[in-house]
């Protein structure tokens, strides 16, 4: 069983000696509340075996039983939102007891508590639900994440999310082999100029031994040694940053369009549990990282290490004991560049919210400049913007102040070293221990050191950065399509229209059941208005009839077939929905109509539009069916675009049709022509209807009233008329009631 | 009514699409017109007055003010030109001009004139940019012009990659049929520009 919690030494004494022999078998179910007896945060136990329900607080050694109560007794058992938290209660006959109370985030938990006490109570089998809760931390480390099935920047395995990364590069070996080569022969290129110096100074300049013409010749040949190094050096770094950028883009390209295409395959439950935002951020913002790190910081980091690396041997090789101590302010540097930062950052994060209050206040006032001088309230608004300019100015001066005190004072820490390799190295060239050659390299690779291992102090949070990026978009690849077609799915050319639900039960989550075996058999052809207030699970019928979601118990049937076994793309080909807030892509008028049609003749489009009321408002419009709609083009009314998605769904010629509360919002004369356009769009297509404004489905075959995920009344608009206790027939007579009082 | 429409267009129509919905009401049919019925005359004035004899529509109604209006005045000109009544409801469509007689096409192809002023521009003299927004200098088939556009990433809309329609500060269009057969000056400043 999945709902067990391992239970804590005192209470599983306890309870033994409560079931005193009565069944040693395991409870049925065993799960912590977190607000004990007296209100406050604390711990206690409800277990629930064959026979009892018990609710433990753990004190010591032993727990103290609070509740018992036997199952045989219980006739029910819900959970009660309260502020902050719920409590959990078991019906006996018409009075409850509470059983524990806890705080929010136990609340999903707590709903399959206690539906599975209730099934254990009635005897049947209980639910299918688990402990795994959907709390947003890290399954590994616990620590928080930021949004749910975020990646945990601690726990990611940075071997395997790099591995996986290069092996995009794969396809693309020899250039990713030459440019580790150039990198290397780059790094060698900007090295060379230390040992030409250390040479230029030993060997010409204090070479007196030597004859002067030699000197000359070796001076012109170090001259021109220099020259070609400087000039390989450009010519490698211009091929390597081509190359770098060519490689790096190319693998960008393909993350992003690979992520896009991923994110349409997927079913909608994806959306669901994410905000639009985060999963763009994931396409642009990630991706774009990764870009970043590609481009700059693989090529920083590298060339950097090769750079360090390379000084440090070179050094060690003229001279260790020197390196050694030139060396030793290093560390120095490398703690307080990064102590440097993570200070000016809390500063600068406070300088950049500061900056964004402004402007949002600043926003507030001048969008609501009306209301502003309405109420009179110009000086407030304008003392409430100084404040915040105040603010804002002391932020930035303080930045501004630190940045031009530190970076002084960290420039000096970096010449540290020079003094050093002055002073020793100087008494070494009197002690003839070096030559002044090797004097001069050392200073010369001193000063090429410490850029480098500045950048690197910040390369750990770059890479961390670009690598949780990596895992996120790794983690969108990696999702399956939860609605994808099965082995051996069927194609259904053309659907007669028939379906069946079949004790249909569903839930978004899995702790909560939005529809409760559900049953209904709707004839090819018929339509079926759908009633209820909002939350009765309405739009899950239709979720479901789409395909977005299946079903967590009990079938849907099509024509006879289980949805589930008819190819996804065959089902939605032939399945319309006219939604009531219709979404227009940016594109002219006769693309939208065309859109489930791509290629629709301008005959076939112009006859879907006449048929759905909207051909002549669409030539009133100066560009006639070229009109470009959706952000950037012409503003439609609610019901224009109602009628543009109507004439989509005309064009489109489904067998299936939804229309999910397609005329609301719209006015009395607009909603007229809508419904002229439905009535001829729903013939000889099996309808299911959504609409609040109940007078728009009495041209249906049957209403359902549902509430509460189920059904309440089903029957012919006439027949719930009839009934002068039913719920249909009160909502009516409220809505005529309401429209008499706007009639006024 | 199908019967009807059916024999009206088969004169001249590729075989039809078959009609998806049932429809049982011509209001919502499609009407599309047979030419030949169509007569467009005026009686001394300017306005457009039709007699018309198709069966689809009624028989030898005559309307006192008609106006014409293009379906894709953009993306096809030449065809489904709509004839609409003094209320500017649908009276019905033609596929094109075709088929009238010379007068009425004389008469559809004058008001479709004055209907669409679409300047097209021959050749581009001067594009000057200032603070965002572009003054165009340029020479137009319906004479030469001076215009501002203000925000010109938003307001040069590519119908297809040669064919670019401008708009400028005051809601003023202006097209540019085909860029390519610009004069080589003229096209170089666009390539500037665009």
């Amino acid at each position: 069983m999945p709902l067990i919690e391992e239970l804590p030494p005192s209470v599983e004494a306890t309870l033994r000696q409560e079931r005193n022999g009565h069944g040693d078998e395991p409870p049925a179910l065993a799960v912590k509340a977190d607000i004990g007896k007296d209100g406050n945060l604390g711990e206690r136990w409800v277990v629930v075996d064959a026979e009892m329900v018990r609710v433990l607080t753990p004190n010591g050694t032993r727990a103290h039983v609070d509740v018992e109560v036997p199952l045989s007794d219980i006739a029910f058992a819900r959970t009660e939102n309260l502020v902050g938290g719920g409590a959990l209660a078991v019906g006996k006959g018409t009075d409850a007891v509470e059983l524990v109370r806890f705080t929010t985030p136990l609340q999903g938990r707590m709903g399959s508590v206690a539906r599975t006490i209730e099934a254990l109570a009635k005897d049947e089998e209980p639910p299918v639900v688990s402990l795994d809760d959907d709390k947003r931390v890290c399954k590994k480390c616990g620590r928080p994440l930021r949004e749910k099935d975020d990646v945990c920047r601690a726990c990611i395995d940075k071997r395997a999310v790099l591995g996986r990364l290069f092996a995009y590069a794969a396809p693309h070996k020899a250039k990713a082999v030459a440019l580790v080569l150039l990198m290397f022969a780059g790094t060698a290129m900007t090295l060379a100029p230390g040992v030409i110096i250390k040479n230029l100074t030993d060997n010409v300049l204090l070479a007196e031994n030597r004859t002067l013409s030699a000197r000359h010749l070796l001076l012109g040949l170090l001259v021109l040694a220099f020259i070609g190094t400087q000039l390989a050096g450009v010519v490698l770094t211009v091929v390597r940053g081509r190359l770098s950028a060519w490689l790096s883009q190319t693998i960008t390209y393909k993350l992003r369009t690979e992520v896009h295409q991923q994110l349409q395959r997927l079913g909608l439950s994806y959306y669901d549990k994410r905000q639009t935002g985060a999963l763009m951020a994931r396409v642009t913002q990630d991706v774009q990282e990764l870009n970043h790190f590609l481009v700059d910081g693989l090529q920083i980091l590298v060339v950097n290490g090769l750079t360090i690396l390379g000084i440090v041997i070179v050094l060690l090789a003229n001279n260790a004991r020197l390196t050694l101590l030139v060396l030793l302010p290093v560390p120095l540097v490398i703690w307080a560049t990064r102590r440097t930062w993570r200070f000016l950052w809390r500063r600068m994060h406070r300088m950049w919210h500061l900056r964004s209050s402004l402007s949002a206040r600043l926003n507030a006032s001048l969008s609501g400049a009306r209301v502003v001088r309405a109420f009179a309230q110009e000086d407030r608004e304008i003392d409430r913007f100084n404040k915040r300019a105040t603010d804002l100015y002391e932020a930035n001066l303080q930045v501004e102040q630190w940045w031009a005190t530190i970076f002084p004072g960290l420039n000096f820490l970096m010449t540290a070293g020079m003094f050093i390799v002055w002073y020793v190295g100087g008494r070494q060239v009197i002690g003839d221990v070096i030559t002044l050659g090797t004097l001069q390299m050392f200073l010369f690779f001193l000063g090429q050191l410490y850029g480098p291992l500045q950048g690197m102090t910040r390369i750990a949070d770059w890479l961390s950065r670009a690598l949780t990026s990596a895992e996120r978009v790794f983690e969108v690849l990696d999702t399956e399509p939860d609605v994808k077609d099965e082995p051996g799915a069927v194609a259904m050319a053309r659907i007669e229209g028939a379906i069946e639900f079949k004790n249909v039960s569903f839930g978004y989550d899995k702790s909560r059941r939005v529809l409760e075996n559900f049953d209904l058999k709707v004839e090819p052809g018929e339509m079926i208005g759908l009633v209820g207030h909002s939350g009765a699970g309405k739009t899950t019928i239709i979720n479901l009839l789409s395909r977005f979601y299946d079903p967590t118990e009990g079938v849907i049937l099509v024509d006879g077939v289980e949805m589930r076994k008819i190819k996804v793309n065959d089902l939605r080909s032939q399945l319309g929905i006219v939604l009531q807030e219709p979404f227009l892509f940016p594109g002219t008028i006769s693309e939208n109509i065309a859109y489930a049609k791509p290629g629709a003749a301008p005959e076939e489009i112009m006859r879907a539009a006449k048929a759905a009321n909207a051909h002549d408002f669409i030539m009133r419009f100066p560009d006639g069916y070229d009109t470009e709609v959706g952000e950037r083009g012409t503003r439609l009314s609610g019901g224009e675009r109602q009628r543009l998605s109507i004439a989509r769904a005309i064009l489109h010629d489904p067998r299936i049709l939804i229309l999910d509360e397609a005329t609301a919002s719209v006015d009395t004369e607009t909603e007229k022509q809508i419904q002229e356009a439905i009535a001829r769009l729903i013939q000889g297509r099996t309808t299911f209807a959504i609409a609040h404004r109940l007078s728009t489905l009495r041209n249906a075959d049957r209403l359902i009233v549902m509430e509460k995920g189920g059904v309440v009344e089903l029957g012919t608009h006439d027949e719930l008329m009839a009934n002068p206790e039913g719920k249909f027939r009160r909502l009516v007579e409220m809505q005529t009631e309401i429209n008499k009082l706007r009639a006024l | 009514m199908e019967n009807n429409f059916a024999t009206s267009a088969a004169a001249e129509a590729p075989p039809e699409p078959v009609t998806p919905v049932a429809l049982s009401d011509a209001r919502y049919d499609l009407i599309l017109l047979d030419p030949s019925k169509v007569r467009l005359f005026r009686t001394g004035g300017t306005t457009v007055r039709m007699a018309l004899d198709d069966p689809q529509v009624g028989e030898e109604r005559s309307y006192l003010k008609v106006s014409v209006a293009r379906a894709f005045p953009l993306s096809d000109p030449e065809h489904y030109i709509g004839l609409r009544d003094g209320a500017d409801k649908d009276i019905g469509m033609l596929r094109s001009l075709e088929g009238l007689d010379a007068e009425s096409r004389a008469i559809a192809e004058e008001e479709l004139k004055r209907r669409y002023f679409l300047p097209r521009i021959t050749r581009v003299r001067e594009v000057t940019e200032e603070f965002g927004m572009t003054t165009w200098d340029v020479e137009t088939d319906k004479g030469d012009r001076t215009f501002i556009v203000h925000n010109l990433k938003e307001s040069v809309n590519e119908l297809t990659p040669t064919r670019v329609l401008i708009t400028d500060m005051e809601g003023n269009r202006y097209e540019f049929p085909d860029i390519r057969k610009l004069d080589e000056k003229s096209f170089g400043i666009l390539q500037r520009v665009l």
